[in-house]
């Protein structure tokens, strides 16, 4: 489990907003984060590795190292938090599931949980990010 | 859209998806995987070309999400991506609504499509519709 801090910023969520096909977005200094901002977190997050860092090489993760890949996601919104805010992000290990896959192995589900909540400590949003992968990698 | 249990929204979210729309994507959300913006990558490691972040292609459908619930309506949004988005991809979002409850707030089944009708994303959301 981990923790950073998520400052929501009016200027990001302009330009989150153009590139999700809102190409005239506004700036609004009390925008509210659209559906599926949140995961625009991964910017603060100091562990995230989809990004150049000093301390790997790059890429990290070829996909022949079995990391699979996002099948799905899910936000759950208590509110919608807006332009200003400083929400603190949790990150945590969720359920983990398996199906039968269509060319007979199994798939293996593992949810990566990010809470999110305001200065309150009051809940904003809940985000699910869904990975899946073959199981014949997972007992790699 | 009617909170009416059979009501359709349907909108184009994306016309011609371009490399520089995926770009912008890993920029505005951080993830700089190169299966989303390094051809050589991409086609190194089995694919065609280079394809569109899953969550990109949930943030365009979430376009017509905004359009019926507003900024602020909705309550839940879950997607699974079931084919890869490509560049030049044209894509349609299909909501319809499947319960309304009492308190007024509908459960909706979402379709994202391409241009050939290939369904790329499904989901559902639940919230209250923005005001026609």
């Amino acid at each position: 489990m981990r923790s950073f801090q998520f400052p929501i910023e009016a200027g990001h969520i302009q330009e989150f907003k153009r590139a999700v096909g809102d190409l005239d977005a506004t700036f609004d200094p009390d925008a509210a984060a659209p559906p599926t901002f949140m995961v625009a977190a991964d910017r603060y997050d100091p562990d995230y590795d989809r990004r150049l860092r000093s301390d790997r090489p790059w890429p990290p993760v070829a996909p022949e190292s079995g990391s699979g890949f996002h099948a799905g996601m899910v936000f759950e919104y208590h509110r919608h938090p807006r332009a200003g805010e400083v929400l603190t992000a949790t990150v945590a290990d969720g359920e983990e599931w398996y199906k039968q896959g269509r060319r007979g192995g199994q798939l293996r589900f593992r949810e990566i949980v990010t809470t999110f909540v305001d200065a309150d400590g009051q809940p904003c949003v809940t985000a699910r990010w869904i990975n899946v992968r073959a199981d014949n990698e997972v007992r790699e | 859209m009617k909170p009416e249990v059979g009501a359709r929204h349907r909108q184009v979210v994306a016309e011609g998806l371009t490399r520089t729309q995926l770009v912008a994507y890993a920029g505005a959300s951080g993830d700089f995987h190169p299966f989303h913006h390094d051809e050589v990558y991409a086609t190194t490691h089995g694919f065609d070309q280079l394809f569109a972040h899953g969550m990109l292609t949930m943030g365009i459908t979430g376009q017509a999400l905004v359009t019926v619930f507003g900024d602020e309506g909705l309550d839940r949004y879950a997607a699974d991506f079931l084919k890869p988005v490509w560049p030049g991809d044209t894509l349609a979002t299909e909501l319809v609504v499947t319960a309304v409850h009492a308190d007024g707030s509908v459960e909706v089944d979402i379709s994202t499509t391409d241009q050939q009708g290939t369904q790329v994303l499904r989901g559902t959301a639940a919230g209250r519709l923005a005001a026609e």
